[in-house]
């Protein structure tokens, strides 16, 4: 029994609502991914849920038990630091068996408890250094360690990989997911890095100033964002917004700009004419993913012409920016094909690509 | 590497002008020179009263005066030990400064830990107040202090108050100096060890005992030391608080050989040479850990 669940989660620090009235429901096993930038309140959840921070309003349920006033060690949630928090001055060993040993549980269970939890994550042969003596990559398994040997009902992760470097970053998300597949347990992992959650999680919620924006599966997330927040937050580089207006013309709907006359098929492109009536004749965005344009004749539908900016080849991609107007457009194509700064192209898409966002950032497919 | 560096140093030897090795030489001269007078007159008064330790007192006034003395005298020293109660003094001090320095430990590391990591009421302005206690010279509550420590005396079974250890070591146990440097050392441990003991189920005192503690080690000895050597020092508070001669301590006991007419300065200077040798040794035995907090700050991560 290890589902958690938030229900109207409410955290103040004077008049300020770092955490304002999160519900979300994690079932057993999942691997949720808090995305946001700093500061959007993702690490004062995890530090709610680990009991290191007291609820200000709304309810916090581990299992079959609400929690808010419960100890922390008592919610048996293990936390696995940004920084690690290994203690410096005491070995790999009497860091893993800390937490046993303040359990008060008898010596030889220790010893077995803290083989097995370093067997597990192969820093067998580190037990007797000091943290000092280790490389990030081993101080984080080491950290690991010691979160997994009382066995918790759930992991609190908080941007564990944050401080290593790229490459070794990469090979420790892979262990960290092996990991949880082995142990299948419920785990809630920070980040403000988007390839991160897009690849790890089972779910991702994104969080902005304290309110979640979107709970769904990555693949939800990337293709059906709520809002422009999650649009421009989602994928690298982010989607490209086009600030214009939704003009109805006869019977068709048309976003446009002063270069722009982007035609939208409402049956090919699925939105609801509801939702475009009410932006009608109003300031919208239009939103398309770099990977979703293509370099076209003129005579394509809908094409937007526009000159070249920059060409940016990052190996496997080419970003090319096209300026349209005093806009940028960022389109992702393959390194083949021969783009120079300054030419004159244009660019489409497919209409089921297209999104629309309203003045208040709301997507007009949702 | 190697083979940048080799041909500069050949070129420094070969082609050094004259007039550069000269300014060095002299550069190097100077600075030896300004530490020397440093050392001279940090060093001098001990020296100074090596000599008249081993002299008698009439070879002590001789003209021309005479640095080392031609026959190498103990009687200063067989006096104090026979004819005085040195080695009470000596019992004494130590009892008193080892005392001081183990009771302000507990104090200051204590109280210093619930300035830098407990939320209480009140914390603030408590703080302050232990703060502005820094501005009160000794002398200024000397008398007041007197005066509870006697009043005490009729309270406490004569466990504090005038000629009485407890009366000599309470007043001279709180002081605001170490609990300010205690909590500003236990402010430099990451919040994020006391989280990770919280969440490891460990309680206030666990953390205290088996992660402040043991990190904060460095500024443990370098307090000792620091109040160890004060209070080996004091002088003040002994003395008005002790009548008696079987509690004093060494400073007061040495400064009552001085007579009012007549000063064996021999005498003196034998017990003044005797009274540094045990600081001297607390302090070179830990050295290494006061060498070693002074640069911790700058090594850690």
């Amino acid at each position: 029994m290890s589902e958690i669940e938030l229900r109207q989660l409410t955290k103040k620090f004077g008049n300020y609502a770092a955490v304002n009235n999160v519900s979300m429901k994690i079932p057993e096993g999942e691997f949720l991914v808090l995305l946001g930038p700093s500061g959007c309140g993702k690490s004062t959840i995890l530090r709610l849920i680990a009991g290191l921070e007291e609820v200000s309003s709304g309810e916090i349920k581990i299992g079959d038990r609400i929690v808010n006033f419960v100890d922390p060690v008592k919610r048996n949630v293990a936390m696995v630091f940004q920084n690690y928090a290994l203690y410096p001055h005491m070995s790999v060993f009497k860091n893993i068996a800390f937490p046993l040993e303040t359990a008060k549980l008898p010596k030889s269970e220790v010893e077995v408890a803290v083989r097995d939890a370093a067997r597990m994550l192969e820093i067998e042969s580190l037990l007797d250094r000091l943290p000092a003596q280790l490389s990030g990559g081993q101080r984080q398994r080491v950290a690991l360690a010691r979160a997994i040997v009382r066995h918790p009902v759930a992991f609190l992760m908080d941007e564990p990989l944050s401080n290593l470097d790229a490459q070794l970053r990469q090979q420790t998300r892979l262990e960290l997911m092996s990991l949880h597949q082995r142990l299948g347990i419920t785990t809630l992992y920070v980040t403000h890095d988007q390839v991160e959650a897009l690849t790890m999680g089972d779910r991702i919620a994104v969080m902005r100033e304290g309110i979640m924006q979107q709970l769904g599966s990555p693949s939800d997330l990337y293709r059906f964002p709520v809002n422009t927040f999650v649009a421009s937050f989602m994928g690298s580089p982010p989607m490209n917004l086009l600030n214009g207006t939704l003009q109805k013309i006869s019977n068709d709907w048309e976003f446009s700009t002063e270069q722009i006359h982007f035609g939208i098929d409402r049956n090919k492109s699925g939105f609801v004419s509801s939702n475009l009536e009410a932006h009608a004749s109003r300031a919208v965005q239009l939103g398309v993913r770099p990977e979703d344009f293509f370099f076209v004749g003129s005579e394509f539908d809908n094409a937007i012409s526009g000159v070249i900016k920059f060409v940016e080849l990052t190996g496997a991609d080419q970003f090319i920016s096209v300026e349209v107007g005093s806009q940028i457009i960022v389109v992702r194509t393959t390194p083949s094909e021969e783009m120079s700064v300054g030419r004159r192209v244009a660019i489409g898409t497919n209409p089921a690509d297209v999104h629309l966002f309203g003045e208040d950032g709301m997507n007009l497919r949702i | 590497m190697d083979g940048m560096t080799q041909p500069q140093d050949v070129a420094l030897n070969d082609r050094e002008p004259k007039w550069q090795i000269a300014r060095r030489s002299f550069q190097a001269g100077s600075a030896y020179s300004v530490l020397a007078l440093f050392v001279f007159v940090a060093v001098g008064p001990i020296i100074y009263i090596i000599s008249p330790a081993f002299r008698d007192s009439k070879s002590l006034f001789s003209y021309p005066p005479q640095w080392i003395p031609d026959r190498w005298f103990t009687g200063n020293f067989t006096f104090l030990f026979s004819e005085t109660h040195y080695l009470r003094w000596a019992v004494n001090t130590l009892i008193f400064a080892t005392a001081v320095t183990l009771i302000s430990l507990v104090i200051d590391t204590l109280a210093g830990y619930a300035f830098a990591r407990m939320t209480f009421p009140g914390k603030r302005v408590l703080f302050s107040l232990i703060l502005a206690t820094l501005m009160i010279p000794m002398a200024a509550i000397l008398a007041p202090t007197y005066l509870l420590v006697r009043f005490l005396d009729g309270w406490t079974f004569g466990l504090i108050g005038t000629d009485t250890y407890g009366g000599l070591i309470l007043p001279m146990t709180v002081s605001p100096l170490g609990v300010f440097m205690m909590r500003q050392f236990i402010e430099t441990i990451p919040v994020g060890l006391y989280e990770a003991a919280r969440m490891d189920g460990a309680s206030e005192w666990r953390i205290f005992r088996k992660i402040v503690l043991p990190l904060i080690k460095p500024a443990l000895v370098v307090l000792g030391i620091f109040v160890f050597m004060m209070q080996w020092s004091n002088f003040l508070w002994p003395l008005v608080v002790t009548s008696r001669d079987e509690f004093r301590v060494l400073n007061v006991g040495v400064s009552t050989l001085q007579g009012q007419f007549v000063t064996n300065w021999g005498v003196i200077a034998a017990a003044t040479l005797l009274t540094l040798i045990p600081v001297t040794i607390v302090f070179l035995f830990f050295q290494r850990w006061f060498v070693q907090a002074s640069i911790a700050g700058a090594l850690k991560e």
